[in-house]
């Protein structure tokens, strides 16, 4: 989970690594699941995200597709 | 919450003996209170017993550096770095660089808004394997 210049030096590091592309995306979808994920981190109440809870949340981000299924 | 307290004000992670001095554990009650917290996916442990994860801290030094109100932490990937200012609900300063080229780039969370800048982020593992291994994901 690493941050790039652009998508083209994404793509200049999956090939040197001889790795897939995997998902790439913008650094207010980053934010946004930051935020999502860990906000509420340090309340009493909290719990770890249902498989459900997490990918609703991918979801409400525009993180769609296979990549972003944790089942 | 004391392993939390621990990172939040010193940024690093309680010994497994800071913790066994702290709660007037024995070193193995500590550390097997440790393990019990491993198993319930609360933190992970390095080989030593030590913390390695308490999300979003890593306990050892990465190339992801947060800097907020005087002071530091690591995370272990841009994910984690951005959740410690969400977290903790304070501006901060992400200190890392390009995953291809090196390059510095600084990322600055203001007002619990992240400011505009250069750079995309990349995900090599699908969501289904990412604690498979910690350290690659």
């Amino acid at each position: 989970m690493l941050l790039f210049r652009s998508e083209e030096h994404v793509d200049r590091w999956c090939q040197e690594k001889g790795l897939p592309r995997g998902a790439v995306f913008s650094l207010a979808q980053g934010w946004g699941l930051a935020k999502g994920w860990y906000s509420d981190r340090l309340s009493p109440d909290w719990r770890s995200k249902t498989t459900e809870e997490a990918e609703a949340l991918f979801t409400e981000l525009g993180l769609t597709g296979p990549f972003w299924r944790m089942g | 919450m004391y392993i939390y307290d621990q990172f939040i004000h010193t940024g690093r992670a309680p010994a497994a003996s800071a913790a066994a001095r702290a709660f007037g554990f024995t070193l193995e009650e500590a550390r097997s209170t440790y393990r019990e917290l491993e198993a319930a996916h609360v933190i992970a442990l390095q080989e030593s017993g030590e913390i390695l994860r308490a999300a979003p801290f890593w306990a050892t030094p990465t190339a992801f550096t947060v800097e907020a109100g005087g002071q530091s932490w690591w995370g272990s990937c841009i994910w984690d770095a951005l959740g410690i200012p969400a977290m903790l609900q304070s501006d901060a300063r992400i200190l890392t660089s390009c995953g291809c080229c090196a390059a510095s780039m600084t990322l600055e969370v203001q007002i619990s808004a992240l400011l505009p800048a250069e750079g995309v982020i990349h995900f090599a593992v699908p969501a289904a394997h990412w604690y498979e291994d910690l350290v690659f994901t």
